[in-house]
């Protein structure tokens, strides 16, 4: 390094090093500016619909109509005039179940009946806390650790360890260690999960990647499967692999057969897969969300716009027969993916919530919605539904000081 | 991970890379972390699906702070300092005053040029991990890395009279809204 250039690096360091942010202001900061956002396209999508007057609106609605819905809403993509909270049922007295919350440093199941928290046993403490994602028959627990030995973490960094919670289990047990971001991913069959490991902490995770399917009790199921170079891991479906493009738009995916080492297909904008469907986009105007079956190759259409699938919200059951997806117009729905039956859950369009999240529990026989105000004071809801269900229970829940959040598996 | 997990670990350090991206306005710098934030936020369950976040949210720094900056000189709504706009404290040491001068030089260079740098010198990426930051080829982050470079050494080369004058230092050009060097 020459001079110059360390007498930059220094003098940078020496001047900025000692700056700090202050996060609980920025995030408030950042949520108000997202409103705003969203405000405005808002009011642009209102201008927009009426300067194009009514062809696209009608055809947007004759395709909702086969599925029993009526012009409303749905082509306006406006939040004005939406109610704030959820509306429903109120929750059957005594009605009881447990979702998973994150309680400082750990986890728990929370309880809708008794109001208290669960902890879980068998999560070490560690500084930065755990984060969570669903896989096939429970969670995977993952300590967050930001630290890396390279810069803007573009190498694999040492393994950490995941655990496995199944559903309403109070104990987490180690499944093993593999790469710290996108080191675990479902496996196709329940109770077990892809681990990622890279050959040295300081590999840079665009190159060839470790695969190996083992059970959620970490014992290896299969031998294990070097990934091609610049996809990381998404998760198992069927006997292959989806994987993600490493590149900047990320909305390549690649299905990967790891006995042939081959690539058999490639999907744009995937929003979700199953033990034998993916989820995609073409992401054009016109595109609607598109649902293929791995096992029989068939590809159909369903009847929910696919052209922004960057804002689209959805989720699929651990058995991939139903889609929970937020429509444009805000309001939740359910497609089943055997029949492309959809259901639209009435009263989830909200104006402008600070935040909504959804997801499936209880394997795929209950969604969960969870909304509240981010910033201010304000009560949160808790609602859910499941098949068969006309209507939406809602309960409002005082946020227990030692729940930090509520886990739905979609975020 | 949660949105709110990510931004109370990385947001200071984020913060850094902003207050040198844009020649250490704080106000500014906040604006900027705030915009690619909110980019972030708006995207996250994608973002935490498929990517880390904090690079992520470093490439929307570093090309905001380039796009950003045309779109201020455009707008002419912020007046522009000067290369050096004051005098260095006459009491305070020569090292710390040309700590100061460096920065000062470094905020006077295109937007374009002063990302690479920040990126290749504080954030410690290489040529190639930058290039993939900021779009562009490694080819354009070499000739880009050089002349900043050449013009930062002439800004310190330059007479101590001039930089007490507060005058632009040889090399030292004012921020023009066509000069970024850096694609989108």
């Amino acid at each position: 390094m020459t001079n110059i250039e360390q007498r930059l690096r220094s003098a940078m360091h020496d001047a900025i090093d000692a700056e700090e942010a202050a996060p609980e202001e920025l995030i408030a900061l950042v949520k108000r500016r997202h409103r705003r956002h969203r405000a405005q396209l808002a009011g642009v999508a209102v201008l927009a619909a009426l300067a194009i007057a009514t062809p696209a609106a009608i055809a947007l609605h004759t395709g909702f109509a086969a599925f029993g819905r009526g012009p409303s809403t749905q082509a306006a993509s406006t939040t004005a005039g939406l109610p704030s909270k959820l509306s429903g049922l109120p929750m059957p007295a005594g009605k009881n179940f447990e979702v998973l919350v994150t309680t400082g440093y750990g986890a728990g199941w929370y309880s809708t009946a008794t109001h208290a928290t669960r902890p879980i046993t068998g999560l070490p403490t560690v500084a930065g806390g755990y984060q969570f994602g669903r896989v096939n028959g429970g969670w995977v627990a993952s300590p967050i650790n930001y630290s890396s030995p390279c810069p803007v973490n573009r190498c694999a960094g040492p393994p950490t360890t995941f655990y496995f919670i199944s559903e309403g289990s109070l104990t987490a047990t180690p499944i093993g260690s593999g790469y710290a971001q996108n080191g675990v991913g479902s496996g196709a069959r329940a109770g077990t999960v892809w681990l990622v490991n890279y050959p040295r902490a300081t590999t840079n995770i665009s190159a060839s990647a470790f695969a190996q399917l083992v059970s959620t009790a970490g014992h290896p199921l299969g031998p294990r499967y070097r990934l091609p170079a610049n996809y990381l891991m998404e998760g198992g479906v069927g006997s292959y692999l989806l994987l993600n493009l490493d590149a900047n738009n990320y909305v390549n995916s690649a299905l990967w057969d790891p006995r042939a080492n081959r690539v058999v297909g490639h999907f744009d904008n995937v929003v979700g897969h199953s033990p034998e469907l993916i989820i995609w986009s073409r992401g054009c105007q016109r595109c609607q969300l598109e649902i293929t079956n791995v096992a029989s190759g068939k590809t159909v259409a369903t009847p929910i716009p696919g052209r922004h699938p960057d804002s689209l919200n959805a989720t699929l059951s651990d058995d991939g027969r139903l889609l929970a997806v937020q429509l444009p117009s805000g309001e939740l729905a359910v497609l089943n993916t055997v029949t492309l039956s959809l259901t639209h859950l009435a009263g989830t369009a909200l104006c402008k919530p600070d935040f909504e999240y959804f997801g499936w529990q209880n394997g795929g026989h209950r969604l969960l919605v969870f909304s509240g105000p981010n910033i201010g004071p304000g009560a949160d809801q808790l609602a859910y539904w499941q098949p068969g269900d006309s209507q939406f229970y809602v309960e409002t829940i005082r946020n227990p000081s030692d729940m930090e959040q509520l886990q739905t598996g979609s975020q | 991970m949660a949105f709110e997990e990510f931004v109370r670990a990385r947001s200071g350090s984020l913060l850094r890379t902003a207050l040198l991206l844009v020649g250490q306005n704080r106000a500014e710098a906040e604006d900027l972390l705030q915009v690619a934030l909110e980019h972030a936020y708006r995207h996250w369950p994608k973002v935490i699906r498929s990517e880390e976040p904090e690079r992520y949210v470093r490439r929307i720094l570093a090309n905001a702070s380039a796009d950003r900056w045309r779109r201020i000189v455009r707008r002419a709504e912020h007046a522009m300092p000067a290369a050096c706009p004051e005098a260095v404290a006459p009491d305070r040491t020569a090292e710390i005053a040309e700590r100061d001068y460096l920065l000062r030089a470094l905020a006077a260079l295109p937007p374009g040029q002063r990302a690479v740098l920040v990126l290749r010198y504080f954030d410690d990426l290489t040529e190639g991990q930058t290039a993939q930051m900021l779009g562009c080829s490694v080819g354009t982050v070499k000739s880009q890395t050089a002349r900043a470079l050449d013009r930062l050494r002439a800004a310190v080369d330059a007479p101590a009279n001039d930089r007490r004058a507060g005058l632009p230092a040889a090399g030292i050009e004012p921020r023009y809204a066509s000069e970024v060097g850096v694609d989108d």
